[in-house]
């Protein structure tokens, strides 16, 4: 307060100048009224926070909407696994404030009288590939607790990550006959490894002369468990014609792995006792093939490791020049970075 | 002089509510958290545990809106319900922002040193609240972008969501990282063993994939006229069992419900009903922008034609024009036009005509009355004779019989919500000697 007394002794320069400390003092004041019920726009800089292009909205809610903790568990209570294996369902629980009997009864210093939630919770289960930028939504067909969730990661990554979204709807007094309504949320992100199961699914194209030949196999069905892995396998080309015709053979159900073997009465490279051949190995793998572990050419039968005949790895093979075994097969050993190995052997027929 | 001194105590409230907000401010329960409790990995070693002694980051909150939306006392909303009220099939801009997504993680109480590492994971995610209060989500977009411009395309409650994950690099101090296994604190390696290269002078890293979310509970409001079907069925000239109104009322409701209330002219339709004519007014194209909606009118049945050809069409389309603009409610109107000049009846052959309507509000899963009838043009209601409509004296064509009255068929039918659909078409008494085949009026 401001004695009277002091204002009477004052000078008509000294009004003015107390007039306007008190306007200056006000417009300070109401500013700073102002700026505590409305957040000022953000600065954005889209080059370096792209992801924020069009937003204008502080980063931090105006009303009171409560956080409280989460975490994720692994089966039977054990902690969050540090590695799952793909195509394998792994049983994770939410553990959360959340689900208490009761929500927040405060937030941020402010007591929410009454508090009391009204609705069901709401949770989201995410698999991510953290370095893909990827997230997929789980979702499971079977009936499961409110904070359980099924997930089954379908490709191996050294980056991935199980994130859980929670939101709860509550209401808090604010009046003796009124009450708000706001939401409780919690979210948690784990990362976790997501190990290669699946050999590769390496094949070779084969080019003699004029003719042509591929052979590669096709995991199928996908995502299967439990092991053995099977795929299809491909032989298609004019090397696989009799009489030179373009064929298309597929032979189902080969295990995938160290001993993928053609029959030679479904499908066989017909080369002639001459023939000048160039093979190009067809790399794939779900996660990334071992380069170095790559090796290809002529076996001496088939089946374990390959009996290696003439060269290895040859950009070009003259038969001719090979003293052919009795049983001669191509074939392509090939691992993934995981340790997976997967060896495929095509019949070879000397015309 | 009172009013400086009020001025200046209100100064003084406002300061001390300033300070206030910021001791608020000091006292979050996130910032306190971030602050005191170390991260500790169940699968990293001692080494490892001892290392990271970096504090873990809490949660950030989230903001969360949706832009442009609705007033909150939209059909009766109010604030305290704390939700958003937006129309079916309107596009609205949501846009969200949270510490998380800044350039740097200290805001978040992230240590001098630490960084993010790579963009922010996004997902947009919308749960439906049953009507029992069940919650179930029904579409999820990972744009790792903080607006989303989408549409809700059923009437009802729903949850809207925003969830971000994000790595952060924070370097501790001095420690020799050799942990194996991964969980959230230690750093992703590169070697499929998911061990991590240790080394003698290697500063321990933690990387820790920190989140934020915010949900907002929706409300969005039916602003879709309801489909309307009415079925004719005539009682004369038919050897078979003609049903009665209850009967075919059931089977009307069964032939709605099978096409969700939407009128196909390739639909199958149900043995009893082959014999009817029927009218139908519903939504199509489905789901187009509320300023853009239409209705289909359709027809089957001999009844809609002055020489009684029994076809299978769309007559023609109807506008869904705003009914209140501000409740933003609809009504389709369905009169008379070139394609669709009324309904033909003969003359002594006596009719039951009942009237159905599915809404997209339950997503057209159940049928509602409506109410039909056959009106004087002066606005006085047809009667029945013995439960059904009988016309004996023909009047049409106007010309001929223009002192006949005019009749019109009438059928109203309304959602919850208020939206509308009316039909008000001309009932046209032919004489009873027409000929068919001949293709005109005798």
């Amino acid at each position: 307060m401001i004695a009277e007394g002091a204002i009477r002794k004052m000078r008509p320069v000294s009004y003015i100048l107390a007039a306007m400390g008190l306007f200056f003092t006000l417009l300070t004041a109401l500013s700073a009224q102002e700026s505590d019920l409305v957040s000022p726009a953000p600065t954005i800089d889209t080059g370096k926070t792209p992801w924020l292009e069009g937003v204008t909205i502080p980063n931090k809610p105006l009303d009171i909407s409560p956080v409280v903790s989460a975490d994720i568990a692994g089966e039977n209570g054990n902690p969050f696994p540090a590695t799952l294996t793909e195509d394998l369902p792994v049983l994770l629980t939410a553990i959360s404030d959340i689900f208490a009997e009761k929500p927040p009864s405060s937030w941020k210093g402010t007591e929410l009288q009454d508090a009391e939630w009204t609705g069901m919770p709401s949770v989201r289960w995410f698999f991510e590939d953290v370095r893909k930028n990827q997230s997929t939504l789980a979702s499971v067909a079977e009936e499961l607790p409110e904070t359980q969730m099924k997930v089954t990661p379908l490709d191996p990554t050294l980056s991935g990550a199980v994130t859980i979204t929670i939101a709860r709807p509550m209401k808090y007094r604010t009046g003796p006959d009124s009450f708000k309504r706001t939401f409780v949320n919690a979210s948690r992100s784990l990362c976790t490894v997501v190990s290669d199961i699946t050999p590769p699914v390496c094949g070779l194209e084969i080019v003699a002369g004029g003719d042509s030949g591929m052979v590669y196999p096709v995991e199928s069905p996908l995502h299967k468990h439990p092991l053995p892995k099977l795929a299809n396998l491909i032989c298609r080309g004019t090397l696989f014609g009799i009489t030179g015709s373009d064929e298309h053979v597929t032979i189902e159900g080969i295990e995938l792995g160290k001993r993928m073997i053609v029959p030679a009465e479904r499908a066989a490279l017909l080369l002639d006792k001459n023939a000048v051949i160039t093979l190009k190995p067809l790399l794939q793998d779900n996660q990334q093939v071992d380069e170095k572990s790559v090796k290809f050419g002529i076996s001496n039968g088939a089946g374990g490791a390959p009996a290696l005949v003439g060269p290895a790895n040859p950009a070009e093979l003259n038969l001719a020049e090979i003293k052919l075994p009795e049983r001669p097969y191509l074939f392509i050993e090939a691992a993934d970075i995981a340790g997976n190995i997967q060896i495929l052997y095509i019949p070879l027929k000397i015309k | 002089m009172r009013s400086l001194t009020v001025a200046v105590s209100t100064f003084s409230i406002l300061l001390l509510l300033a300070c206030d907000g910021n001791a608020v401010e000091a006292t979050d329960p996130v910032v306190q958290a971030s602050e005191s409790q170390v991260v500790q990995s169940p699968e990293t070693t001692d080494a490892a545990t001892q290392s990271s002694e970096i504090p873990e980051i809490q949660p950030p909150e989230m903001n969360l809106q949706v832009d442009d939306a609705l007033p909150e006392t939209f059909r009766g909303g109010n604030s305290a319900v704390g939700v958003v009220h937006v129309l079916e099939d309107q596009p609205y801009k949501r846009q969200e922002n949270s510490l998380l997504y800044e350039e740097t993680p200290q805001a978040m109480g992230a240590s001098e040193s630490a960084t993010f590492d790579g963009p922010p994971t996004i997902n947009w995610t919308t749960d439906q609240v049953g009507p029992r209060g069940s919650v179930q989500t029904i579409a999820n977009d990972n744009s790792n972008k903080a607006t989303n411009i989408s549409e809700l395309q059923d009437p009802g409650e729903y949850r809207v969501s925003n969830g971000g994950a994000r790595q952060v690099n924070s370097t501790g101090g001095g420690a020799v990282s050799t942990a194996t296994g991964s969980a959230d604190q230690i750093a992703i390696s590169d070697n499929a063993s998911g061990t991590i290269a240790s080394g003698e002078a290697v500063i321990a890293t933690s990387s820790q994939r920190v989140t934020s979310t915010q949900t907002m509970g929706v409300i969005c409001h039916d602003v879709t006229s309801p489909n309307v079907w009415a079925v004719f069925q005539e009682a004369a000239g038919d050897t078979r069992e003609a049903l009665d109104e209850s009967e075919l009322k059931q089977k009307l409701s069964e032939q709605l419900l099978a096409g969700k209330g939407l009128f196909d002219p390739a639909m199958p339709v149900a043995e009893t009903l082959k014999r009817t004519s029927i009218l139908a007014v519903s939504e199509f194209p489905l789901n187009k922008k509320p300023a853009e909606k239409t209705a289909a009118v359709g027809v089957k049945g001999p009844l809609f034609s002055e020489v009684g050809k029994d076809e299978v069409k769309t007559a023609g389309t109807a506008d869904m024009k705003i009914l209140d603009v501000e409740t933003q409610t609809r009504l389709t109107e369905v009169v008379a036009t070139d394609s669709l000049k009324g309904v033909f009846v003969r003359r002594n052959v006596p009719f039951i005509v009942t009237a159905l309507a599915t809404d997209n509000g339950d997503k057209c899963t159940s049928t509602a009355d409506v109410n039909c009838r056959i009106e004087i043009k002066d606005g006085m209601e047809v009667e029945k004779v013995d439960g059904s409509y009988l016309f004996r004296i023909p009047n049409y064509p106007r010309a001929e019989y223009a002192d006949q009255p005019e009749y019109l068929f009438v059928m109203e039918g309304a959602d919850k919500d208020g939206n509308k659909t009316v039909v008000r078409l001309p009932l046209y008494v032919l004489n009873t000697q027409m000929s068919v085949e001949g293709g005109r009026n005798e």
